[in-house]
């Protein structure tokens, strides 16, 4: 505590911060919440803070962990309120310095009656009653009265003295009125002042502003050790015991000295609490005493104490001027009320268990495997239990023994019913036809599978069952055969036995069946079976989605596949539109040419069977959907053929002229995307150009339209453009921005010399009849946008070697 | 805190300018008397002292117990409506 008060503002919030608590600016207003805080951190995270006394920390834990944040919190704030008294210490200065000297002689008086009551302590605000009644007296009067009435009764108060002085500082002063000649009662007496009075002395000395923190200090100055308050206690108040000099200034100094304990509470007046003072009394020796924040303690006191302090706070006026905190006074009386029905005495024991939040979850984990562990081994035990005997005995009562009448009737031995002397020796034998059928049910799940590979029936027949019986009984045939039978009888009537007998309604030896109706498989084979099972449907569920898959890739196929063949027939009608108008251009009007004849040009011979159906359907779309060219049949070279002729569009001209102008051995549809010369040249003396190129990185604009690009590789088209372009320039990295408008490409030179390079090659040019303009980057950005772009390397290289790009600047 | 009390509407819908403290969402007559004899006469000084706290709701919680003694209702309705006052104005 002392040292976490002694850090500087700027210290404080470095330990918070070190803490991992974001912290707000330290000042005078914020300061105790952030000690409060800092306290707070060390102690959940289980640091031994050497500082900090236990108190606060249980209290902070605890209303940090718990859910009732305000209950404990209240408690807390309850509890330090009740501490302080007010409306006695508003009395107090009300009647003065004598009065409160009275007041003191009066509890004096008030305990040493209480102790030579036997009898258990009478309710707290009928034992204020008389004392308050007493103020009016005088005091020599009281001290008269009060030690003798002490004196009388040496036995309840030598033991709480013995009690006091097991706290170890308080001893010498405590012994010390016994050798001056008073008897233990007074020792009793001692505590009793300072704790009737523990803040009344401190409060009137403040003013009615005085904030906490002051308040807290003052009570820290006060830590001086307990032994030498009392020595001054005893010295002073003892020897002059029946004087007025108790009303003294150095009095009150003593009490407010004693004040320290701040174990204020009237309960003290209780004979059988003393004992439980002293024993906090130690406590708080034990621990920093002045801590400002003993809640702890004050919980204790609080909670044992309700009634009386209730009393005494009732039937005296609060008057809230006088002390600020005080003025919660009337409201908090009904919350004590309350108070006692949560056990809050026990709260040093509960929070210290408690504080560990992750105690009481690993509690309920525990009780939770507690309870999967119990069930299951009462699953097991249910399940263990069922044998043939346990099934037999357990439901003796339910048994039917068809016992064939004297009389003969509709019964017949071994049929319907059975003789009185078969039901035993039939009983004898059920435990192994029991364990013989429940083998036979066990192999039928797991096996050894027969030669054929397939499991036995889970059953026995009648006469299997008799010849078992033979093997293992050693009985003749026909005793086996009768007994059986009778048991198949009783087994019939009695299926709660756990054997079921099949195919009944005719008796027939290879026809009636037993069978256990609950067969006790063994684990392994259950796990076996259920291992199967599950890996063949898994196997089942594997097949089916391979199966979808396969069904999906082969749609995804036939798809690329068409989109492929769509495109191919467009490429040919395409080309069967350039070579007719190139016809139509060299020849004049009236050209014509056999389809054959054109699909000879375009389609060499190794490849006309694999491209028929292709060309069948470029035939069919120009028939159907191509208003330029016309079909005939006209004769050539004396043989009718099916010809196209050209009609060349007029208001198309432009169009068949730009597409007849293109090259047409290139094999792409598109062939715009060309240099096309230089709209200015770019000289060092230029002022648009930068003399010295600043970064490697440039941006190139109006490189293509995204509106117009169509086709698959377009982007690469580009790309090798500008490389095409920027042969002398070492380009690592060209992304094409396909979403902007602008049609934007990002490069990233090797330095800034190959940006230099690259910047003279394309601004300024004419690229796809669109002006490009080029503008240089910072390195850092780009490396924002294409991370990736950091780690190319490698200079890179055109796809290809055919420089279409440049083909029509060659041609200029 | 489901609904939105009048008082903090009212302080919410405009400008704090030189209100009093008692203003405030959860701040009456009492607290208000408290917070004034501390200091804190104004909402614009408790808006400090919130701004201070860097709008923490377990810290400015923990400051109006300590300060005012106010309970956890009204130190929740108090940041709840500087927390929208600063929301709106700052």
């Amino acid at each position: 505590m002392a040292s976490v008060e002694d850090l500087s503002d700027s210290e404080l919030r470095k330990k918070l911060i070190e803490h991992g608590f974001e912290a707000p600016p330290v000042t005078g207003t914020t300061r105790k919440l952030m000690e409060k805080k800092l306290m707070a951190l060390m102690s959940s995270k289980g640091k031994p803070s050497k500082t900090a006394s236990p108190a606060p920390k249980v209290n902070r834990t605890l209303s940090r962990f718990s859910s009732a944040e305000e209950d404990s919190d209240d408690a807390l704030s309850n509890a330090r309120r009740k501490s302080m008294p007010a409306p006695q210490a508003v009395k107090r200065k009300s009647m003065g310095r004598s009065a409160r000297a009275a007041e003191a002689a009066a509890r004096e008086a008030q305990v040493a009656d209480n102790l030579l009551m036997p009898s258990p302590p009478p309710p707290a605000a009928a034992a204020t009653q008389p004392a308050r009644g007493r103020y009016s007296m005088n005091e020599a009067a009281l001290r008269k009265n009060a030690i003798p009435l002490s004196a009388a009764l040496p036995t309840p108060p030598r033991n709480t003295r013995k009690s006091i002085a097991t706290s170890s500082p308080l001893r010498p002063s405590l012994r010390h009125p016994v050798g001056n000649g008073f008897d233990s009662g007074s020792d009793s007496d001692v505590p009793v002042p300072s704790i009737s009075s523990v803040r009344l002395s401190t409060s009137p000395r403040k003013s009615p502003l005085q904030d906490d923190s002051q308040d807290d200090e003052e009570e820290d100055d006060d830590d001086k050790p307990i032994a030498t308050l009392l020595s001054n206690l005893s010295d002073r108040f003892l020897p002059n015991s029946g004087t007025a000099r108790l009303s003294s200034p150095e009095f009150s100094n003593v009490k407010h000295r004693m004040n320290i304990g701040k174990d204020s509470s009237p309960d003290v007046t209780d004979a059988p609490f003393l004992s439980a003072f002293a024993r906090r009394l130690s406590q708080l020796k034990a621990q920093p005493i002045g801590s400002p924040f003993n809640g702890d303690s004050y919980d204790n006191v609080k909670e044992s104490d309700a009634s009386s302090d209730d009393s005494v706070s009732a039937s005296t006026p609060p008057n809230g001027h006088y002390y600020r905190r005080s003025l919660a006074g009337p409201t908090r009386v009904p919350m004590r009320r309350i108070d006692p029905s949560r056990s809050f005495k026990t709260s040093e024991e509960t929070v210290s268990f408690w504080n560990n939040s992750h105690v009481m979850s690993s509690v309920i984990i525990g009780c939770f495997v507690l309870c999967a562990i119990v069930l299951v081994t009462l699953y097991v035990n249910v399940a263990s239990k069922e044998s043939a005997n346990n099934l037999i005995e357990e439901s003796s009562v339910g048994n039917v023994y068809n016992i064939c009448k004297e009389s003969p009737g509709d019964d017949v031995p071994g049929v319907t019913c059975v003789t009185k002397s078969g039901v035993a020796p039939a009983m004898k034998i059920f435990e192994n036809v029991f364990l013989d059928l429940m083998s036979q049910a066990v192999k039928s799940e797991c096996g050894p599978s027969l030669h054929d590979g397939s499991y036995p029936a889970p059953y026995l027949t009648e006469r299997e069952t008799v010849q078992a019986v033979v093997e293992h009984q050693g009985l003749s045939i026909w005793e086996a055969e009768e007994q059986v039978a009778n048991l198949i009888v009783l087994l019939s009537s009695n299926p709660h036995w756990g054997v079921s007998v099949l195919d009944n309604v005719v008796r027939h030896p290879d026809k009636t069946k037993l069978q256990v109706s609950s067969p006790k498989i063994p684990w392994k084979c259950i796990l076996k079976n259920k291992l199967f099972s599950l890996l063949s449907s898994g196997l089942f569920i594997m097949c089916g989605f391979f199966a979808l898959y396969g069904v999906w890739r082969g749609v995804q196929w036939w798809m690329c596949a068409r989109r492929k063949q769509q495109q191919d027939v467009y490429h040919y009608v395409e080309r069967i539109i350039e070579y007719l108008s190139s016809q139509h251009q060299n020849t004049g009007e009236s050209a014509y040419v056999p389809v054959i004849h054109v699909r000879d040009q375009l389609i060499p011979p190794q490849s006309r069977e694999k491209l028929k159906s292709i060309w069948d359907a470029a035939v069919a779309f120009i028939d159907k959907k191509e208003s330029r060219v016309r079909e005939e049949i006209q004769p050539v070279n004396g043989e009718d053929y099916k010809v196209w002729r050209w009609l060349p569009p007029k208001l198309n001209s432009s169009v068949a002229s730009s597409s007849a102008g293109s090259p047409s051995t290139s094999p792409q549809p598109r062939h715009r995307q060309v240099w096309q010369g230089k709209a200015f040249g770019l000289t060092d003396k230029s002022v648009n150009s930068l003399a010295n190129p600043p970064t490697p990185c440039l941006k190139i604009r109006h490189m293509f339209d995204p509106d117009m690009e169509s086709g698959e590789n377009w982007q690469l088209q580009v790309q090798d453009a500008i490389l095409e372009k920027c042969l002398n320039a070492k380009i690592l990295h060209i992304h094409v921005d396909k979403s902007s408008k602008e049609g934007c490409v990002y490069v990233k030179c090797a330095s800034d010399d190959d940006a230099g390079k690259a910047y003279q090659a394309l601004h300024g040019s004419w690229f796809d009849s669109q002006l490009v303009t080029v503008k240089y980057l910072r390195l850092e950005r780009y490396h924002e946008r294409f991370p990736n772009a950091a780690k190319a390397k490698d200079p890179m290289r055109p796809s290809n070697n055919l420089r279409l790009s440049l083909q029509a600047a060659d041609d200029d | 805190m489901s609904t939105t009390s009048q008082k903090l509407k009212n302080f919410t819908s405009e400008p704090m300018g030189d209100k009093p403290v008692t203003d405030l969402a959860g701040v009456g007559e009492v607290l208000g008397r408290r917070l004034e004899s501390q200091g804190f006469d104004k909402a614009y000084v408790v808006l400090g002292q919130f701004l201070v706290l860097k709008k923490n709701r377990e810290l400015f919680q923990d400051w109006m117990k300590e300060a005012c003694q106010a309970n956890s209702k009204q130190s929740s309705d108090c940041f709840q409506c500087l927390s929208e006052w600063c929301e709106e104005f700052l």
